[in-house]
């Protein structure tokens, strides 16, 4: 099917973005309705040249019309887990892209969200991480709050007994104390996991990482997700790291998919990304474990996607 | 005036000094921030000695500083001289608060002794021909002062912020100095006691700097000259004189020993003060001849410090250069392979170049973000006290960083460009399969990788080989196809032999599994670490990430001289799917 078939349905919402099209391919849907009932737990792939309003254009979809409000409620405290791990700027693709973490932080804020924090356990420093990476400014400039994750006073130990491997982890608080967790990766090509997306960004929120990598690596990435399973993910998958991840060498190793994947099902976004780094199913092994664990769906046969077209 | 100029200078010296050494934001330096560390005298002399041209002019302004006014070094940029006047200050208000009558620590004139002083800069001076900065590390006053602040207080305000607000706001490093915090604390303190009790003794008598700038200032141009004819002998001065070099009974100011603090030029209400004076002219003849003057020699500092001065020199050149051979020995005895005890920072060019330039004042160390720059204490040998080398257990060279190199007020660590610092090889990596997961738990890990900046270590789709030992018939297969010679049959009780892998040899290939019959040898499809020593760098990245304990499976051997990594420039990926349609 071409594009320009899904490009037969105009849509457009209100003055701060817009949808150009977006028709649904499988199940059959009824292709006039923009919003899709939450019951559906939509996956929603959109494409564009503009990262904000590709979010906005996937949020409207799944708050089922009403944005973020589908999710944040007034008062409520948020906490946004980006990836925000290596000290390197925007255009390298190793973090999650500062716009689409500051546009997030943004429509919390508007949704009435009493406070956001912003936290990544860095994998380099974290203070040139924020800074580095342009997520700290762009968080702070939407009325964020950027926390640290480099301390462990900031764990607090977690029991995780739905888990084969991870039975107990250090969690950070602000994963714990928040109303609303919002997980939003960049997919990357990674050397040990092999790709990086909403189920190992999970891993950020943990301080031992080393015990993962000791106690295989896939399970534990699975059952990191059970710790907390996120309100919602987002996944940015713009300009792909398609190897030498997950920090990359230079900029030769990004392709350009300029797509943005966003759900509720962890599982169903990671085997959607997967497809677009070119993996075949069965490769990337945490998402077969994470669905055994009935933690999502990994056969996109049986998803609702809704996918998108913004201009 | 010139006390409220030496004073303001001071205030701002210190400042800027302090605050270059609280490292909260781990910003990357720039250069003006650590000016005042760069104005100091050992920093410049070291510099100039790595050819950085900067500190040749701080140098050589230094000098013609010295030789206008005296040791003006000494009150006005010295952070030792200043710390040491905030004590003798504080001595001073307290005895005011007391109601003492003469306030501060006991100054009257003494007779000079530079025997010690010269003793000192002689054994420093010789010892530093040998061995660098061995010695120096120990005496330089600069140094003495950054490192406490570097061990000290540099983590206490980091503690206080952490404490102080409700986030985080930097990463504690607490203990970074470890038990050389004693050393650290002691070699401060003991100059800030002996100036509570006496003022400046100690740079009059222990501190190199000041010996050797004392030589320079036996005749500024602009000195402190006292004139006879309107002096009523009221001694303000003397019991001002920090220096207690006043010596009233002649007139005269021991211009060797005065740090020009211009406190007596203050105390004085009848014609003290600095004048511009013929310096061919002998010290104390400024007003004529008719000031009283001893002809007996034996007092003055002139001539006894020339002689003690040569005499020492002669006699301890060959005490200094045996003790500073001993001490250089150590990083330079295993030169041979490239190996080295400890890793220098990248710009430091080679180990023992490093050890001869630094004096361990800590100001990178202060500076380093990851921490992974630690104080030594025997990591390099006695020469590398104090001194930093990378500890990959507390951190790892951060790759698009050059803290380090900017702020280095030595030339210890040379100006490196940051292209200059992805390629400089400090170190290099070595992958221990026999304790790696991949290998070992057959699980997939990638620690190593994950954190490698280079991709010197990367990742391959490999065939980790699993023996079952109850199937294996011991028909020796794989032992035959194996090419690293990695299988051997072993004992196995009494049923016989079976297959048993050479971890440390396999290199993931599956040829074992592919050929063994009975299906006891399996390999698992695994992303096996593998490392190009061609582009490792060193940084230490895949050691501090590798999970393993005790002993991890990437371990880092120190380069002794600093070589250059090769850079391989992949073509631009290519979109595995169509990016027309989604591929799902």
């Amino acid at each position: 099917m071409q594009r320009r078939d899904f490009i037969k349905l105009g849509f457009a919402v209100g003055a701060g973005f817009s949808l150009d099209t977006l028709s649904g391919l499988f199940p059959v849907a009824n292709a006039e309705e923009s919003p899709v009932p939450a019951e559906k737990n939509p996956l929603v792939a959109v494409r564009g040249n503009d990262r904000v309003a590709m979010l906005s254009a996937a949020l409207t979809v799944l708050g089922s019309g009403g944005g973020m409000s589908a999710f944040v409620k007034p008062g409520q405290s948020v906490v946004i887990k980006p990836n925000c791990a290596w000290d390197k700027g925007p255009e390298m693709s190793a973090n999650t892209h500062p716009s689409l973490v500051g546009h997030m932080v943004k429509l919390c804020k508007e949704a009435g969200a009493s406070k956001v924090l912003v936290f990544d356990h860095s994998c380099d420093d974290w203070q040139r991480t924020y800074r580095n990476s342009g997520i700290q400014a762009a968080v702070e400039a939407a009325g964020g709050e950027m926390i640290s994750g480099a301390d462990e006073s900031m764990y607090r130990d977690h029991d995780n007994p739905g888990a084969r491997n991870l039975k107990r982890a250090k969690v950070h608080s602000a994963i714990l104390d928040s109303d609303v967790f919002i997980n939003m990766p960049v997919l990357k090509n990674h050397g040990g996991a092999r790709m990086t997306a909403c189920m190992k960004n999970a891993m950020g929120i943990v301080w031992n990482r080393g015990y993962f990598h000791s106690h295989d690596l896939h399970q534990c990435i699975a059952d990191s997700v059970l710790l907390r399973k996120p309100d919602l993910n987002v996944l940015d998958a713009f300009a792909p790291m398609l190897r030498n991840g997950p920090k990359g060498k230079d900029e030769n190793d990004l392709i350009q998919t300029h797509a943005l994947l966003a759900g509720k099902d962890i599982v169903a976004i990671d085997a959607a990304a997967a497809k677009l780094l070119g993996y075949a199913d069965g490769e990337v092994r945490h998402i077969d474990l994470a669905a055994s664990m009935g933690l999502g769906e990994k056969d996109l046969s049986k998803v609702w996607i809704r996918r998108i077209s913004v201009a | 005036m010139w006390r409220f100029l030496r004073i303001i200078c001071a205030f701002l010296v210190g400042f800027l000094f302090v605050w270059g050494f609280i490292n909260l934001r781990n910003t990357e330096p720039t250069a003006w921030e650590h000016l005042v560390e760069r104005v100091q005298f050992i920093p410049a002399l070291l510099g100039t000695l790595s050819g950085v041209a900067w500190a040749g002019v701080v140098l050589c302004a230094l000098l013609v500083l010295t030789l206008i006014f005296g040791r003006a070094y000494c009150s006005f940029l010295c952070p030792l001289g200043i710390a040491q006047d905030i004590v003798i200050r504080l001595h001073r208000i307290m005895d005011h608060l007391r109601g003492k009558k003469s306030a501060g620590p006991a100054h009257r004139f003494t007779p000079p002794v530079p025997y010690v002083r010269y003793t000192v800069l002689a054994l420093v001076a010789v010892s530093s021909l040998f061995a660098g900065a061995a010695i120096l590390a120990w005496v330089d006053p600069y140094s003495i002062c950054a490192r406490f602040l570097a061990g000290v207080l540099n983590p206490l305000v980091a503690g206080a912020a952490n404490t102080l607000s409700d986030e985080q706001v930097t990463t504690p490093a607490w203990s970074r100095y470890g038990w050389l915090l004693l050393l650290v604390g002691g070699m401060f303190l003991l100059p800030l006691i002996l100036a509570w009790w006496r003022g400046r003794i100690y740079c009059n008598t222990l501190c190199p700097v000041g010996a050797l700038l004392g030589l320079l200032a036996r005749r500024p141009l602009m000195r402190i000259g006292m004139d006879p004819n309107s002096c009523v002998r009221c001694a303000a001065c003397v019991r001002a004189c920090k220096a207690q070099c006043i010596d009233l009974k002649n007139y005269r100011v021991d211009t060797t020993r005065c740090v020009n603090c211009y406190d007596c030029i203050s105390a004085c209400e009848h014609g003290l003060r600095p004048h511009l004076v013929n310096p061919f002219r002998a010290p104390g003849t400024e007003f004529g001849a008719s000031i009283p003057r001893k002809t007996n020699s034996a007092n003055s500092p002139t001539s006894t410090s020339r002689r003690a001065f040569l005499g020492l020199l002669a006699t301890s050149v060959p005490v200094a250069a045996a003790v500073s051979r001993a001490a250089a020995a150590t990083p330079s005895s295993s030169d041979d392979n490239n190996a080295a005890p400890a890793t220098s920072p990248p710009g430091s060019i080679s180990v023992p170049r490093f050890l001869g330039h630094c004096t361990g004042c800590g100001l990178c160390i202060s500076a380093c973000p990851t921490h992974v720059l630690q104080p030594s204490s025997f990591e390099y040998g006695f020469s590398g006290f104090f001194k930093p080398h990378l500890d990959f257990t507390k951190g790892f060279c951060n790759f698009d960083c050059t803290a380090c190199s900017s702020v280095c007020p030595e030339g210890a660590i040379l100006p490196i460009t940051l292209a200059e610092k992805k390629r400089t090889q400090i170190a290099l990596a070595s992958f221990h399969s026999e304790r790696c997961i991949v290998h070992c738990h057959q699980t997939e890990c990638g620690a190593c990788t994950e954190h490698c900046p280079t991709k010197a270590l990367s990742t391959f789709e490999g065939k980790v080989p699993v023996c079952k030992t109850d199937l294996c018939i011991a028909c020796n297969a794989c032992v035959q196809v194996c090419p690293q010679h990695a299988i051997s049959l072993v004992a196995d009780g009494a049923d016989g032999m079976h297959a048993l892998i050479d971890r440390a040899k396999c290199i993931a290939c599956g040829k074992c599994a592919r050929v063994c019959p009975s299906g006891a040898m399996t390999s698992k499809h695994l992303l096996v670490p593998v490392l190009d020593e061609k582009l490792c760098i060193g940084c230490g990245a895949c050691s501090y990430a590798c999970p393993v304990r005790p002993e991890r499976a990437m371990q880092i051997t120190p380069r002794n001289r600093h070589l250059t990594a090769e850079i391989i420039h992949e073509k631009p990926a290519q979109n595995p799917v169509s990016t027309d349609e989604f591929p799902f």
